[in-house]
């Protein structure tokens, strides 16, 4: 198979309309997660500073600015990838977001800690879920669903394509 | 070659979008979340100022230790070493004969050079067994059945933990 065969089928596949709508759930989803993720940080920071000092990975000076900064990041951008509007820009702090939290993972799982993974409802690690193989497996499949709509969401139904509908008929 | 060159452009154009807009959206947040902090009564301050107080619970090799009544022969037949797990106020108010003090640190573990200096000194007394001691009736959770744990997951065969902890020994020889 030449380049140019596989360039063409690449370029179907990606101009198949079926991504719009898939993006979407897949979007639904994210902002889900990430909303029903910064909620409670949002309320009790204090908690998640906690959490994030319990990783042992950040100076001191970073870890309550990170504490009142990252959960309203994380409502922000769930509601503008409900709203549809920068998927992809979105989806890319969705991903930049997921990479950070699954390098802090893993050094906390070498480093044999036995930690709550603060991705949630913080608190103890009764109360939580503490950090596994298996948070990172989730953090990836959700790095994995981003980079989805990163790629493909580029007329996302919602405000993008509003916007941009809007822009062709002003041309 | 225009029509790659033009793509090629189209590309790097969206990419450049894409990156800006989410600085954007990432400086919107903060400042919402700035501002927020700064209205709400219970917000946090910039910079902490203490080091937050974490107890990680790691996953130390804690070994099994065996508890010892103050009855008991083996306890006066010169071949045990004992160990204070107190503090050293309280090992230099009391302590039991020649018992070295070794205070149990519930939230670090004992430093590598204690560790060394502690095998050695059981070696070089050729001891059978180290008997640990410390506050509370000796049970679990107590600092000397605590330490205890700790020096036997960490090598030291023996351990063996007295029950009644300290005040068992004051009765024996106060």
């Amino acid at each position: 198979m030449t380049n140019t065969m596989l360039n063409e089928k690449w370029m179907k596949f990606y101009g198949l309309q079926a991504h719009r709508f898939i993006a979407l759930i897949v979007r639904w989803y994210l902002a889900y997660v990430f909303i029903s993720a910064s909620i409670h940080k949002i309320l009790v920071p204090s908690d998640f500073a906690l959490d994030i000092a319990s990783y042992q990975i950040m100076p001191l000076v970073l870890i309550n600015m990170m504490a009142i900064v990252l959960p309203w990041v994380e409502l922000v951008v769930g509601i503008f990838l409900i709203l549809g509007f920068r998927s992809q820009s979105n989806a890319l702090l969705v991903s930049g977001m997921m990479c950070m939290f699954m390098i802090a993972l893993g050094i906390a799982l070498y480093g044999g800690l036995n930690i709550s993974c603060g991705c949630f409802a913080s608190g103890t690690l009764e109360a939580s879920d503490p950090i596994s193989i298996t948070t990172m497996f989730r953090d990836l499949a959700w790095l994995l669903l981003a980079l989805y709509v990163l790629v493909f969401d580029n007329r996302a139904i919602g405000v993008d394509a509003f916007l941009m509908n809007r822009r062709t008929k002003t041309a | 070659m225009d029509k790659n060159k033009t793509k090629e452009k189209n590309i790097k154009r969206t990419l450049y979008v894409i990156i800006r807009d989410a600085i954007i959206i990432v400086l919107f947040a903060s400042v919402i979340a700035m501002v927020y902090n700064l209205i709400r009564s219970d917000g946090l301050e910039w910079v902490a100022k203490v080091p937050y107080e974490i107890f990680v619970p790691c996953p130390e090799t804690l070994g099994t230790v065996e508890m010892i009544e103050s009855s008991d022969p083996r306890f006066s037949d010169g071949r045990s070493l004992f160990i204070d797990a107190r503090s050293e106020e309280e090992y230099h108010e009391w302590h039991y004969a020649d018992a070295l003090n070794l205070e149990y640190d519930y939230l670090d573990p004992i430093p590598e050079e204690t560790m060394k200096y502690m095998s050695q000194n059981i070696l070089k007394s050729g001891m059978a067994r180290v008997i640990v001691y410390g506050d509370g009736e000796g049970e679990k959770g107590s600092s000397g059945y605590e330490l205890g744990r700790e020096l036997s997951g960490r090598g030291i065969n023996n351990i063996y933990i007295v029950k009644g902890g300290v005040a068992a020994l004051k009765e024996l020889k106060p």
